[in-house]
C-alpha cells in the first residue's frame, strides 16, 4: 500500500521557514517509522536529515513528531499511525531546529548537567552496603527503577505544554533525572537537590498536564516523579 | 579551521571510551572525548545480559582463576592469556567502582550485588540491572564523565588520525550539524569506538557501529590480529523486518528459555546434551543455522525460543527489556508466546593488536580499548564478557595514555597540507560526476558479507566475496552525496562506507587463511580445528595501501597458569 509521508523540511541557510514536503512511500508489513525515513532517504531525497542509532528504543536519538505527538521512529510501526493513507512527521519542539528533523539536543544536556546527575556521596568505602531496596517504599523503588528508564529522548520536553508558556520549567525528563538522585538512598547532597527542584521554574511549576506521561516511550512517569519530588520538599520543609 | 589542543583524545563514547577519560583525566591529563552519536547513545546501551565479574557473591567458589579458565576455554586459547588475567583480576574492582558511583545493580536480599548464570560461564557471575545493563552501565559512565569536567565534542565524525613522525599526532574530523572541518592535536589518543557489525546484513549493532577505529588504525599502519573471528550472536529477533537482528539476550536462556524448532523438539539435546541451551554461542549459533537450514526453521526464518513456562511476574522482573522489546517492536507478549529468534551478527573478536600492559597497538601513543581491541576473547567471545572488558582496558588505556602525554616532550608540528587533503577528500563526495548512491553500496556490501562471509564459511564464498568486494571499491570512488555539509546523513554514510570496504577485505582475507574451524571461524571445507593453527594469529598491516598478512606465535602460557587450566 502506497502512503503519503509529509515530512517537515527546513535550511536554515537556505530556506526563509520550513516547508512540509510529501513523498509517496510504499508502506511493507512491520515497517516502522524510522524505515520509512530511511526509504525517503534513500530513495526520494538523500537530504534529507534525521538521527538514529539503535533501531530498539534504547538509544533515544531517533525521536520526532509522529502526527504531532512525539515519539521514537524506531518503536512506531507506520501502520498505527497512518490515517487516511498519510503520516507527518515534524521535528520536535522547544528544541531549534538544525536542518529537517534534526533539533538542537545542547540546551537539554546542559540541563541535564546542571542537576549535577551522579551520585554525591560524601566518602567511598569499597566494601560498603550499596544497596537501597529497603530503604525506600514500593513506589518510591518503582519510580527509582522507572528514573533510570529514562533515554533522554526529550519526547517529554517537546510535548510539554508548561515550556510553551514558561520556557525556562524545567520540564518532566530534567525532573525523572532529579528524582533519581534525589530517592537514592545513597546520595548525600538532598539540600543542594531540593535548592534545584525548588527553583522558581521547578518542579512545582508543573501544572500537571499528564502529556510526558502519554509521550514518554519507556513509560517512566514523570508526572509521577514530580508529584513524589513535590511531596518530599513539602515534607523536608514541615521539618 | 577549529584546534582543539589535549593532552589525551578519547575516540568513542562507550563505555570504554568514558571509562577511559574518566582514567586519563584522574591522572591529571587534559582529556577530550569526541563521538559521532549524541551523548549518552553509544551501542554500549544495547547491552542486556549483565557485566562478568568473580565476585562469587552467589556462588562462593567462583573467583578470577575460575573466570581465567572459563575465558581461555571460551576462546579456544587463542585469547592473549595476558589480557584475561588482567581482565579477570580487575573486572570485579571495576564492577565494585561502578556501583560506588550510582549504577544501582540488582541485589541480593543482604545487599551485595545479584549475579546470573550465563553460557560458558561455570557459576553464576553476570552482575546485572534487570536486561539494561549496558544502560544502566552507560548512564552512569556518562553522569560521571560529565561530573569529572572532561569535554565533550559531540556529533564529531572522525576521519583520519594525523601522524608526524611516525607517532600519532592528533585527529581530524568534522562536525555534523553543520560539517565544518576541525583538528584535535594530541600526545595519545586512544580508540575506543567500538565494532563493525554493520557490514552484514543482520547484525545486532547499532547503525553507529561502522567499525570506524579499526579503519583508523589501519589507515596509520597499525597491526592487526585475529579478524577471522567475528561472533554471530544466537538469538538476534528476525522479524519485522525493521528490527531483523536485534539482540534477543542471552539472559533468557539463562533465566530457563528453550529453544525448539518448528517440530517442536528441543534441538539442543542433539548439539550439546550437557549444556543445552547455556553451551557457547559458537555452538548454539551453529545448531540454529543447521536447524534451520535443514528446514527445521520457523515461520519467518528463526527457530522458537520460549520462556512462557515462567510466571507473568518473573519474567517481567528479570527481562523487562525483552518483554518491552518484544511487545513495542513486534506486538508478541513473551509471557503468553513464544520468541522467533535466529543469529546475528554480534562481536568482532579481532581488531587491533595493543600491548597488553599498555594498551598501545604497535603506533607510538595509539592506544585503543574495548571492542575494536582483539586478544582478551580469542576465538569466541562469552557473554557478560565485553562489559567487564570495556571498564578494565578502557581503564587502563586511559592511565597508561595520560602517562604517555605525560612524559611526551615531543613538539608535533601539524602538516597543513595533509589536512587540506584530508578536507578535499571529504568534499569531492558531494562534487563527484558520480551516480552511485551509498544506500545501495552499503546494501550491497552486508549482502555480500552476509552470504559469503557468514556464520559456516568456504573458500569458494571468500573468494567470491574478495572478487566481490573489489567491485564495491571500484563503486565506492562513484559515490555522489546530494546537497551540502549540513548535517547530511548520506555523507556520513559514505565516510563509513570507504572504512566498511576496508575492513570487510581484511575479514574476509585473514577468512581465507585461516583453513580450519575454531570459535567463531567456521569452515565447511576445513571442518575440524587444527592443533597447529591454535599456536598462531593471523597478523595483517597496511603496507603501501594493500594488506600485508603474515603469522604470529600465540604467546605461551607460563606454567602456573596452565595449571589453572588443567585444574
Amino acid at each position: 500500500m502506497e502512503i503519503q509521508a509529509h515530512i517537515y523540511r527546513y535550511h536554515p541557510e537556505k530556506d526563509e521557514q520550513g516547508q512540509v514536503k510529501s513523498y509517496s512511500v510504499k508502506m511493507e508489513p512491520g515497517m516502522s517509522v524510522l524505515e520509512l525515513l530511511h526509504q525517503v532517504h534513500a530513495k526520494h531525497d538523500g537530504t534529507l536529515a534525521y538521527r538514529y542509532s539503535c533501531r530498539g528504543a534504547i538509544c533515544g536519538t531517533c525521536a520526532v513528531k509522529i502526527n504531532d505527538v512525539a515519539g521514537l521512529a524506531c518503536k512506531t510501526q507506520v501502520a498505527d499511525v497512518v490515517v487516511d493513507g498519510a503520516i507527518k512527521l515534524e521535528p520536535l519542539t522547544h528544541l531549534g531546529v538544525v536542518k529537517d528533523l534534526v533539533v538542537d539536543q545542547r540546551p537539554f544536556w546542559d540541563a541535564v548537567k546542571a542537576t549535577m546527575p551522579w551520585l554525591n556521596r560524601e566518602k567511598d568505602i569499597a566494601d560498603e552496603k550499596m544497596t537501597y531496596e529497603d530503604k525506600l517504599n514500593k513506589h518510591q523503588l518503582d519510580q527509582l527503577s522507572r528514573s533510570s528508564d529514562c533515554i533522554k529522548c526529550a519526547s517529554c520536553y517537546s510535548d510539554c505544554p508548561k515550556v510553551d508558556e514558561m520556557p525556562e520549567f524545567i520540564g518532566p525528563a530534567i525532573s525523572v533525572q532529579v528524582y533519581k538522585q534525589m530517592f537514592d538512598p545513597r546520595d548525600t547532597a538532598l539540600n543542594t537537590r531540593i535548592e534545584y527542584a525548588n527553583a522558581e521554574c521547578g518542579v512545582f511549576a508543573c501544572d500537571k498536564h499528564a502529556t510526558c506521561v502519554k509521550v514518554c516511550p519507556k513509560d517512566c512517569r514523570p508526572l509521577r516523579a514530580i508529584t513524589f519530588i513535590q511531596n518530599k520538599i513539602k515534607e523536608q520543609q514541615a521539618v | 579551521m577549529e584546534l582543539f589542543k589535549y593532552d589525551v583524545l578519547v575516540i568513542g563514547a562507550g563505555g570504554a571510551g568514558l571509562r577511559a577519560a574518566i582514567a586519563a583525566k584522574e591522572e591529571g591529563a587534559s582529556v577530550a572525548i569526541i563521538s559521532k552519536s549524541p551523548p549518552g547513545k553509544a551501542h554500549t546501551v544495547m547491552a542486556e545480559g549483565g557485566i562478568a565479574a568473580a565476585l562469587g557473591n552467589l556462588d562462593s567458589a567462583d573467583n578470577w582463576e575460575v573466570h581465567f579458565r572459563d575465558t581461555l576455554k571460551g576462546g579456544k586459547f587463542l585469547n592473549d592469556w595476558r589480557m584475561v588475567k588482567l581482565h579477570t583480576q580487575d573486572a570485579p574492582v571495576r564492577v565494585l567502582e561502578l556501583e560506588q558511583w550510582g549504577a544501582g545493580f540488582d541485589h541480593t536480599p543482604d545487599g551485595k550485588i545479584l549475579q546470573r548464570p550465563f553460557g560458558g560461564h561455570s557459576y553464576r557471575r553476570l552482575c546485572h540491572k534487570g536486561d539494561k545493563t549496558g544502560l544502566v552501565m552507560l548512564q552512569t559512565l556518562q553522569k560521571k564523565a560529565i561530573a569529572s569536567e572532561i569535554d565533550f565534542h559531540s556529533e564529531c565524525l572522525i576521519t583520519h588520525l594525523v601522524v608526524e613522525d611516525g607517532s600519532v599526532a592528533g585527529a581530524f574530523g568534522f562536525y555534523k550539524d553543520d560539517g565544518r572541518c576541525v583538528v584535535f592535536q594530541a600526545k595519545a589518543v586512544v580508540l575506543a569506538t567500538g565494532g563493525l557489525g554493520e557490514i552484514w546484513q543482520v547484525n545486532s549493532n547499532s547503525y553507529d557501529c561502522t567499525g570506524d577505529g579499526y579503519a583508523l588504525a589501519y589507515a596509520v599502519g597499525a597491526a592487526f590480529i585475529d579478524m577471522e573471528f567475528v561472533q554471530f550472536h544466537p538469538t538476534g529477533m528476525v522479524w519485522p523486518m525493521g528490527v531483523r537482528g536485534m539482540l534477543v539476550t542471552e539472559a533468557v536462556r539463562g533465566e530457563g528459555g528453550i529453544l525448539k524448532n518448528k517440530h517442536g523438539e528441543r534441538f539442543m539435546e542433539k548439539y550439546d546434551p550437557e549444556r543445552m541451551e547455556l553451551s557457547t554461542r559458537d555452538i548454539v549459533s551453529k545448531a540454529i543455522y543447521s536447524e534451520i537450514k535443514n528446514g527445521n526453521g520457523s515461520e519467518h526464518g528463526g527457530v522458537y525460543l520460549d520462556i512462557s513456562h515462567k510466571s507473568v511476574d518473573e519474567v517481567k522482573q528479570k527481562l523487562p527489556a525483552m518483554y518491552e522489546q518484544f511487545m513495542d517492536l513486534a506486538d508478541i507478549d513473551i509471557t503468553k508466546h513464544t520468541m522467533e529468534v535466529g543469529p546475528t551478527c554480534h562481536y568482532m573478536m579481532g581488531g587491533i593488536k595493543v600491548d597488553p600492559a599498555t594498551e598501545q597497538s604497535t603506533v607510538d601513543g595509539l592506544f585503543a580499548a574495548g571492542e575494536v581491541v582483539a586478544g582478551a576473547h580469542g576465538a569466541t567471545r562469552l557473554g557478560g564478557n565485553s562489559l567487564s572488558d570495556l571498564l578494565v582496558f578502557g581503564n587502563r588505556a586511559g592511565v597508561t595514555a595520560a602517562d604517555f602525554a605525560r612524559l611526551d616532550s615531543r613538539t608535533h608540528r601539524l602538516n597543513r597540507d595533509k589536512i587540506k587533503q584530508y578536507e578535499a577528500e571529504l568534499v569531492a563526495y558531494f562534487d563527484s560526476p558520480g551516480t552511485v548512491n551509498p544506500y545501495v553500496l552499503h546494501h550491497d556490501l552486508q549482502r555480500t558479507m552476509q552470504e559469503n562471509v557468514g556464520i559456516v564459511r568456504n573458500e569458494a564464498g571468500l573468494k567470491l566475496a574478495q572478487i566481490e568486494l573489489d567491485r564495491l571499491k571500484l563503486r565506492l570512488q562513484h559515490v555522489k552525496v546530494q546537497g551540502n555539509r549540513k548535517f547530511n546523513p548520506a555523507w556520513h554514510k559514505a565516510v563509513a562506507l570507504k572504512f566498511m570496504l576496508n575492513l570487510a577485505e581484511l575479514i574476509t582475507r585473514a577468512a581465507i587463511e585461516r583453513t580450519e574451524s575454531r570459535g567463531a571461524h567456521t569452515r565447511d571445507d576445513y571442518p575440524v580445528m587444527v592443533d597447529e593453527w591454535g599456536k598462531k594469529h593471523i597478523v595483517i598491516t597496511n603496507v603501501h595501501g594493500e594488506p600485508h598478512i603474515t603469522t604470529s606465535p600465540v604467546e605461551p602460557m607460563p606454567n602456573e597458569l596452565k595449571k589453572l587450566i588443567t585444574g
